[in-house]
């Protein structure tokens, strides 16, 4: 068991020390970690999928490839950043595949749908038609500029983690958003990215107010 | 177009995932690679995010809370006692709860850690109850905002709990959790105080041979003044042939069937036995970790004991038996001094209530039981 649990102004230090507990193969500072993320990694790959079930699964292998990298990664600030970055290049990596995938499917006929009309489900499927409208606007960046835009309007990073998850200064983070900007050819997506910054549009950032708990089955 | 608001995970989906991705990663992915030098890299990291910061702006009595240059406070889990039901009980006494079911759910604040516990709870609910009472005290003292705890903030963390006196452990309480206390051989010649000083020897008939043995060679009056994990044991001595070798092991050494604590006694007056200023003892812990976690809140318990009356005997020097020097069946060797010199032997198990009371048999003072040390040593048999 555990530890190290730091309770945070921000709730950055707690992360940086959940990390470095993980980092020494705490499974539970790994799952107290997911707790805190869980929801923001699974917003942000709904954005970069536009499918929310895809999100879930995503989501699940945002967290295990983090996994596999805790030990070598070393965080010396909020972990947020680093997981969207992970997160952004699985949801690359299934976008591609799923670009395979629907390129073989396309040749087998359509099963006819059956919508569910919860009040819950379709505002599911209003959210992956509003995201596939943004994508669509969004398919005219550069990839470099693509990948600001994803975590400061997608992910809602401020400017300055977006920065430090792409290992690059936060002036080239400004530059590219501003480039991203004037490429946009939609006004209503151009004055969401204006009003991303300092802090984005997220909401599922982390829990705050509640001092951190873990729950543990076993002796430490 | 415009990008959604972010939704939470459906229902249950959260906990369902997250039982996945640890599952994986226990099954399939194992540790990450630093695990193998788990000690080195929990050792290395917290170093390095304490000098990194620039960063330990303070702690609190040898407690691991702390303040970054941020403001933040950081509280080492590593180093608080399991706290429940009102009490600090011994890592082993927290393992067996948790193996009835109980004291499952753990919580963590910066007051609880500058007390030096980390609570337990048995249910969500009684950690909920819990924190949100947690929650209103620390409203009414006026809690730190963002700002006064942010940038450039100095300090001891531990400052705003100070004015609230914690509710201090019972020493009596903890050491009786610690389930070697309640230990005694069961078969016992003795049945009173006066019966197991050191002037009284028991003689044995056996193998056409008779021995003579003291209970104990010592009893002195003193004050527990130091602590120490001292060895480990394995279960049972390593016999090879006729070679009886140590079972002695490092204190962190996992194979350890049981663990030993080095205790210290400042002595103020030997009532029986060799005249000495020290002794130094062996408590056998239960359910003690290779950590030593057990041994830090053991070895608080017993200093905090106060005056002690203690009647002690060395092992016999045997091959099989390490070096060493024993308290007598611990709690029924081990008693409390009051102020007003009145005597008792409240680590005597619960379960040996009646023994207990029987034990002391009108001895209920240090004046009583000097009497009885100094008085002329005497044989009886066994």
């Amino acid at each position: 068991m555990s530890s190290l649990v730091a309770e945070a102004a921000d709730g950055d230090a707690a992360d940086v020390l959940l990390w470095a507990r993980a980092s020494a193969g705490d499974e539970d500072a790994f799952g107290e970690l997911f707790d805190r993320h869980a929801g923001a990694v699974y917003n942000f790959c709904f954005r970069l999928t536009a499918d929310w079930s895809a999100a879930e699964d995503l989501m699940s292998a945002t967290f295990v490839q983090a996994w596999r990298r805790v030990g070598q990664v070393r965080l010396e600030d909020a972990v947020l950043p680093w997981l969207l970055a992970v997160a952004r290049n699985v949801c690359l990596n299934y976008r591609r595949s799923l670009r395979r995938r629907v390129a073989g499917l396309s040749r087998v006929p359509a099963l006819g749908s059956a919508p569910d009309h919860a009040d819950e489900v379709a505002g599911r499927l209003d959210d992956e038609r509003a995201m596939h409208a943004v994508h669509k606007a969004l398919a005219a960046l550069r990839d470099d500029d693509r990948a600001v835009v994803d975590l400061v309007l997608l992910g809602g990073l401020p400017y300055a983690e977006a920065a430090a998850a792409l290992g690059v200064p936060v002036g080239t983070v400004r530059s590219r958003l501003s480039r991203a900007k004037s490429r946009l050819k939609d006004a209503a997506l151009a004055a969401q990215l204006d009003a991303a910054e300092p802090t984005g549009l997220v909401g599922h950032r982390r829990r705050e107010g509640q001092p951190p708990r873990t729950a543990e089955g076993t002796t430490p | 177009v415009t990008v959604p608001g972010g939704r939470d995970l459906p229902p249950g989906t959260h906990a369902r995932l997250r039982e996945q991705v640890l599952d994986q990663i226990r099954r399939t992915d194992g540790p990450p690679p630093s695990r193998r030098r788990q000690k080195l890299v929990v050792g290395g990291t917290l170093a390095a995010l304490l000098m990194g910061g620039g960063t330990v702006a303070a702690t609190a009595g040898g407690l691991a809370v702390w303040r970054f240059d941020s403001g933040v406070v950081g509280v080492d889990q590593n180093r608080l006692d399991p706290y429940y039901k009102g009490k600090v009980i011994t890592r082993g006494e927290l393992q067996r709860l948790q193996e009835q079911g109980k004291a499952t759910i753990s919580a963590s604040s910066v007051e609880f850690g500058c007390k030096g516990w980390i609570p337990y709870f048995d249910t969500e609910a009684e950690a909920d109850a819990d924190f949100k009472a947690y929650a209103e005290r620390t409203r009414s003292r006026g809690r730190p905002s963002p700002g006064q705890v942010g940038a450039g903030a100095t300090g001891d963390p531990c400052a705003r709990f100070k004015d609230q006196p914690g509710q201090a452990a019972d020493p009596v309480e903890v050491l009786r959790a610690d389930s070697s206390v309640a230990m005694s051989s069961g078969a016992r010649h003795w049945k009173t105080l006066r019966d197991v000083l050191p002037n009284v020897t028991y003689t044995y008939e056996g193998n056409g041979q008779q021995s003579s043995e003291q209970i104990t060679d010592s009893a002195v009056v003193g004050r527990i003044t130091h602590t120490a994990p001292g060895r480990g044991m394995l279960g049972e001595p390593l016999v090879t042939g006729e070679d009886v070798r140590s079972r002695v092991v490092p204190f962190d050494d996992p194979r350890a069937a049981w663990r030993v604590l080095s205790v210290t006694v400042a002595v103020s007056e030997t009532l029986a036995g060799t005249p000495v200023d020290e002794l130094v003892l062996d408590w056998y812990l239960s359910g003690s970790s290779e950590r030593g976690d057990d041994a830090r809140v053991v070895g608080q318990a017993l200093q905090d004991l106060g005056t002690v009356v203690v009647m002690s005997k060395a092992w016999p020097d045997r091959p099989e038996f390490v070096p060493g020097r024993a308290i007598f069946e611990l709690g029924y060797g081990l008693g409390r001094v009051a102020t007003n010199g009145t005597l008792d032997f409240p680590l005597i198990a619960r379960n040996e209530a009646p023994a207990a009371a029987a034990f002391q048999d009108g001895v209920d003072t240090l004046s009583e039981l000097r009497n009885l040390a100094h008085q002329p040593p005497r044989t009886e048999p066994a």
